[in-house]
């Protein structure tokens, strides 16, 4: 076509298509006069135009990404599920999937009201081949959806420790879905195929049943199987026949008993089942599994002829398809008992017909035949729950338990009496080695490395004689058994140790934190704080084989940064919620009070003092400093007394935080927050020295090496977290700067720990998942009224800031690694088109009242520069250097716009005291609008401009100020002990929006500038999560904030 | 091969001042990335993560590009890269399938469906392909609009910022070449496969 009848059409066709359709043919009829050939180009473009609709719509890459990647989840994957990733259903957000096999798919999502993780399953025809028919839907008939809806209600109404938790039921485009607890750690059908590595890709997930249509495809008489230690087998199989016993007595009976539906999550270093599908297996196999009706003799959900999963744990009656009931389940539960303790299957058959013959036919061959080292009881228990005929059975699971706890009762005495004492009792009978002999294998695991799974599963039956030594030496105190033990063997190295990553060993593998490892002084275990029981308690654990975990206190004082004394005797630690120093002895007992203030207890090489910071423990956010000015260091008295102050606030000035001593006892080095520096300071009081400055944001946790060579400590900033490391001259003095021995990434190694030979570092690594939530607030009942969304949905880098746009329509955020300089985003008011606004460009802004740009600070040539940046175009704007007169640095400033786009609030911070100023967005000069000692901070504007309301620091605690914009006198509303962290107003100009801590637990509050009235919004009630920055939208319905949890383990390493 | 954000950086330069043999290499490093970060995102290394083309592009610029050294002209002109290169990703991709399932193997994935350009028909990218480049013959910019739009994911700002035009042209562009488009491809259902 030539370019001018191009140009022709395409005006024509333009002018054609703002008019009525009904205009149209006219007005072409006339522009084209004669030409009938363009008149006809133009309508059959104008004739597409109608039906382009949702044609090129869509990106290409959002849907064909998935093809670059997904043959294989496609492959997998049952119907449109590929698809699934990132959607939400119902009010479930699908974050990833987790599993898919024979009875569904299940997805790892998120409770969007609730706020919870959870599984989902889509409980899927297992008839149907999703290979060969990716848009095969299943056909349910709506009365057995109905009834799978009604039968799985009756399921959710177990509430058992054993058996995974059903949250809900619900229906997506006719498949039927199951909201249910999510858990993580491996199936007994896992645990039992030692030697067969668990499917990576599924590693630490929910399994869906099955994760593959036949669990073994061969059954050979030779096992591949390992036969559980007999303590693991005991620990097990009672708490899932009390499983058992809790859903029969509601009369709901599994009908799938198998070691792929039985889940096992370590909690504390105890084995805990989960009964996966209770009730399910019911609704979703097919008639022709048991070549009969189902019970009811209704159809079921499924109604191909195909039988789903394994017919090995089948009861002769299922066998049959003669109608079942409670004591099906206790003949499944003996052929799983049965593999447990031989490895092998009870059935085995290379073909169905040839198990269901065995099931029937057959007695499977003696348990003890296959593992002599079995206890005859347990085969006699065995025998019982195989019976075939099931009047001969056991007739509850209540006594399959009842017998099981006497076993077990008597194994566990024997075994404590069994090493070097005399003949092997019969529950180790073939197992038994003398104690030398176990030695070696008990003391081996530490070597185990990079293992976060437990490696006592996997032992045969020997090692229980091995753990049965090990604990009588261990009852005899761990001073006799140190001379033992291999970790003191090793001689320390001259050169300065560096960790060795291939020996990292997980020592907790906990959800929630578990975090201040201190190693005993022979580093055979360690002592460390957990929120495992809802609140803060101190732990210690075995380093040893199948150690256990001992709960040293229990008084729900929020008990952490445990510290071990170096003779072993005593954990110092801090009570968060008492306050002050603690004393409890390491073998358990009395904890004493030390001290009423203080925290980060710290003990000298001899024993005979602690030292401790003046400042609380303030937070578990990566970003949460070790102290806050005023915060000094002091010391106290192990044996008690007056504590004593050894450092002052000005000196230096900063706020001194995470004590330790030299090795030599003269010296304590502390971090100095603020400056991203580590300080020294002689023990008995005198001049502070540097030790070293970094070029981070953050340094934490210094802790000498104990040849004293060396300081290491904990360090981030833009880069990201690492580890860092200062020589020391024989005097002590700092040679050469910190290097960082060891880049963390996202994860920061906090709470650092040596053991006494400086051949072990413990050490916490902590991780934060970070979103923007929201939450429906009433302004007429003056409560937020609905649970809260998620608005943002990624994973570890912190979201900031959330400002709605003042038309409402827009929430602006920030988006960084802490200490980076982060980047700007935009998304809709309610989560939708989240964008980059700017990257680099910080992670506080604010808007402009055009609700199209946003105002924010960079850093140019060592100066601040006030920018606007537009959000549509990311074209941006200079307005104005910032000066406040003083060092300014980019890291103690925030700035917030005034509401009509003219002035600007900030604080200036210089040796830990910080101030208000304002400055006009145009030129014009600043000025100071606080004159405090301390601080009067983050300055946060009314809706109409006229006040600003502060962070106002008293102690150790922070309260709400308000002042006039113009300046004025400060008004503090708020004088709770905690924090309390402005960020916004109410809309009518009368509450400050604030994100406080009590208690120790950070929540939403407001607080009335009139009358001071406050009021708490969010009820949070973790340790472990911090909310922050909220804003009101300007229709004040709804809050925005950052909600942040973190999770932490312990590690522990070689030095090398 | 990790590229460095300078080197993408000094390649965007080197290619904004005139010299051609540094858009191979861009493309190359751009192509490896996104590849990369599209698996990636299937693959749920990062659960959470809502694929998003609009998302991977801006992340590619975050990954590849050092800002500090770039203007925000360049940003435009890197995404509309990032648009061509998702282009030829996708193309090729949709033409090696093609050409498997005409030589008789056993497509377990199904192209068409996924590759769908839009719903009420299934088309694949070839067609749409070679529809762009006729329209690229009569006009290179509608083609381009189209491209960043649909292949890049770029909004109309973007799109606009980077062929330095105003929005509101951008949105004739893109209602004219849908339509023009909409009706190749029609035109050709007789014919095709």
């Amino acid at each position: 076509m030539e370019h001018d009848r191009w140009r022709k059409v395409e005006r024509l066709y333009h002018e054609a298509r703002v008019r009525p359709a009904v205009e149209r043919a006219r007005f072409l009829a006339e522009a084209c006069a004669s030409d009938e050939s363009l008149r006809k180009e133009v309508e059959s473009l104008l004739a597409k135009g109608e039906t382009t609709g949702s044609f090129l719509g869509t990106p290409a890459m959002d849907v064909a990404a998935q093809s670059l990647a997904g043959d294989q989840a496609r492959a997998e994957a049952p119907a449109g599920s590929s698809v699934m990733l990132g959607r939400t259903v119902s009010h479930y957000h699908i974050i990833e999937k987790l599993g898919g096999g024979g009875m569904g798919v299940v997805y790892k999502a998120q409770d969007t009201r609730l706020g919870r993780a959870v599984a989902l399953k889509f409980i899927l025809d297992p008839g149907l081949d999703f290979r060969s028919r990716p848009q095969g839907k299943p056909v349910i008939d709506p009365a057995a959806l109905e009834r799978f809806q009604r039968e799985a209600r009756a399921a959710s109404s177990l509430n058992h420790p054993n058996i995974c938790t059903l949250y809900d039921v619900g229906e997506q485009d006719g498949q039927p879905f199951i909201a249910m607890e999510l858990l993580e750690g491996e199936t007994l059908r896992e645990m039992l195929a030692q030697g067969e590595p668990p499917n990576p890709s599924a590693d630490g997930f929910q399994p869906s049943g099955e994760t593959a249509p036949r669990p073994y495809d061969v059954r050979a008489s030779v096992s591949r199987h390992m036969p559980l230690r007999l303590d693991t087998l005991l620990e097990l199989s009672i708490q899932i026949a009390d499983a058992l016993d809790a859903a029969h007595q509601k009369g709901i009976v599994h009908r799938d008993i198998k070691p792929a539906n039985i889940f096992i999550v370590s909690r504390g270093g105890m084995l805990q089942p989960k009964i996966l599908d209770f009730g399910l297996a019911k609704l979703t196999q097919a008639d022709a599994r048991g070549e009969g009706p189902t019970s009811d003799g209704k159809s079921s959900l499924t109604h191909t002829g195909v039988a789903m999963g394994t017919v090995d744990y089948m009861s002769p009656e299922q066998a049959r398809g003669e109608e079942i009931d409670a004591r099906t389940d206790l003949f499944s539960f003996g052929a799983v008992l049965y593999e447990m303790a031989t490895g092998q299957a009870a059935f085995p058959g290379a073909t169905t017909a040839l198990i269901h013959d065995a099931i029937l036919n057959r007695a499977p061959a003696p348990a003890s035949s296959l593992n002599p080292a079995l206890p005859a009881e347990l085969g006699r228990i065995i025998d019982k729950t195989l019976e075939k005929d099931r009047d001969l059975r056991y007739q509850h699971a209540s006594e399959i338990r009842t017998d099981l706890k006497r076993l077990k009762r008597d194994t566990d005495s024997a075994r404590v009496v069994a090493p070097g004492l005399g003949p092997a009792p019969a529950a180790l009978k073939g197992g038994a080695t003398e104690p030398g002999a176990a030695v070696p294998a008990a003391a081996s695991v530490p070597s185990a490395v990079g293992s976060v799974r437990e490696a006592p599963l996997r032992n045969r039956w020997r090692a229980v004689a091995a753990l049965g030594a090990f604990i009588l030496i261990g009852a005899l105190g761990w001073s006799a058994w140190q001379f033992r033990h291999p970790r003191n063997r090793v001689e320390p190295t001259a050169s300065l140790p560096t960790p060795d990553d291939a020996t990292i060993e997980q020592v907790t593998s906990s959800r929630g934190l578990d975090v201040y490892p201190s190693l005993s002084p022979d580093a055979s275990s360690i002592a460390y704080s957990s929120d495992q029981s809802g609140r803060f308690e101190i732990y210690v654990k075995s380093l040893a084989v199948g150690g256990r975990e001992v709960q040293l206190t229990s008084d729900g004082e929020e008990n952490l940064e445990p510290a071990w004394s170096p003779d072993g005797k005593s954990i110092a630690y801090y009570s968060r919620k008492h306050g002050g120093i603690w004393l409890v002895p390491a073998l358990g007992g009395t904890a004493i009070q030390l001290t009423d203030f203080g925290s980060h207890p710290a003990w000298s090489a001899d024993t005979s003092q602690i030292a401790f910071q003046s400042d609380p423990l303030r937070d578990f956010g990566q970003s949460a400093y070790d102290a806050m000015p005023p915060s000094t260091i002091w010391t106290v008295p192990a044996a008690g007394g007056n504590p004593v102050q050894i450092t002052h606030p000005d000196n230096p000035p900063c706020g001194h935080g995470a004590p330790a001593w030299s090795p030599d006892g003269n010296r304590l080095a502390f971090s100095c927050t603020y400056e991203s520096e580590i300080w020294s300071v002689p023990a008995k009081g005198g001049d502070p020295q540097r030790l070293a400055q970094t070029n981070t944001n953050w340094a934490f946790d210094p802790v000498f090496l104990p040849s004293g060579r060396a300081l290491y400590f904990s360090a981030g900033g833009a880069r990201g977290w690492g580890l860092f490391r200062l020589s020391l001259s024989a005097r002590g003095d700092p040679q050469g700067q910190p290097e960082r021995i060891k880049t963390t990434g996202d994860m920061l190694y906090k709470h650092l720990n040596f053991s006494a030979d400086g051949n072990f570092f413990a050490y916490s690594a902590l991780s934060a998942t970070s979103n923007i939530w929201s939450i429906r607030y009433s302004t007429a009942g003056n409560q937020a009224v609905e649970p809260p969304e998620l608005l943002t949905h990624d994973t570890h880098l912190r979201k900031y800031f959330p400002r709605f746009s003042p038309d409402g329509k827009k929430l602006s955020y920030g988006v960084g690694q802490t200490g980076s300089r982060g980047s700007v985003w935009v998304m809709d008011a309610d989560g939708k088109d989240s964008r980059l606004v700017l990257s680099q460009g910080g992670v506080e802004s604010s808007w402009f009242p055009d609700s199209r740009r946003l105002a924010l600070v960079i850093s140019q040539d060592q100066n601040l520069l006030l920018t606007s940046v537009n959000v549509e175009s990311g074209r941006t704007e200079r307005l104005r250097y910032i000066d406040g007169g003083l060092g300014v640095t980019l890291g103690g400033v925030g700035v917030t716009l005034s509401p009509d786009g003219t002035e600007i609030a900030y604080h200036v911070g210089q040796g830990g005291v910080f101030n208000t100023w304002t400055a006009p967005v145009e030129n014009g000069s600043a000025r100071q609008l606080t004159f405090d000692k301390e601080m009067m901070a983050y300055p946060c504007w009314s809706h109409d401009g006229k006040y600003l309301a502060l962070e106002v620091k008293r102690g150790s605690s922070t309260q709400i100020g308000v002042i006039p914009s113009g300046g004025g006198a400060v008004t503090e509303l708020t004088s709770d002990p905690g924090q309390s962290w402005p960020n916004d107003w109410s809309p009518d100009g009368d509450k400050v929006l604030f994100a406080g801590q009590r208690d120790g637990l950070w929540n939403l509050y407001w607080v009335s500038r009139l009358d001071k009235s406050e009021k708490q919004i969010t009820r949070y009630t973790k340790t472990n999560i911090y909310v922050r920055y909220p804003s009101w939208s300007p229709r004040g319905d709804q809050i925005a904030y950052e909600y942040t949890e973190t999770t932490g383990n312990i590690y522990l390493l070689h030095m090398k | 091969m990790k590229p460095s954000g300078l080197q993408v950086t000094q390649l965007l330069k080197a290619w904004s001042e005139g010299e051609p043999a540094a858009l191979d290499k861009i493309m190359s490093v751009v192509y490896q990335e996104l590849h990369r970060m599209a698996r990636r995102y299937m693959a749920n290394e990062r659960p959470g993560h809502t694929l998003q083309a609009t998302a991977l592009v801006h992340e590619a610029y975050v990954r590849l590009v050092d800002q500090t050294q770039t203007s925000f002209e360049n940003r435009a002109q890197f995404f509309a890269l990032c648009a061509q290169v998702m282009r030829r990703i996708l193309v090729d991709l949709a033409r090696t399938r093609h050409a498997q399932k005409r030589g008789g193997d056993v497509a377990p994935l199904e192209l068409e469906e996924s590759l769908a350009v839009g719903k009420e028909r299934s088309r694949d990218l070839v067609a749409l392909d070679d529809a762009l480049k006729v329209l690229a013959a009569q006009d290179e910019r509608k083609s381009r609009v189209v491209e960043m739009r649909f292949f890049g994911g770029l909004s109309v700002e973007e799109t606009a910022e980077a062929l330095k035009i105003s929005p509101e042209t951008v949105m004739r562009d893109w209602k004219f070449a849908k339509s023009w488009l909409r009706r190749e491809l029609d035109k050709e259902t007789p014919h095709g496969a």
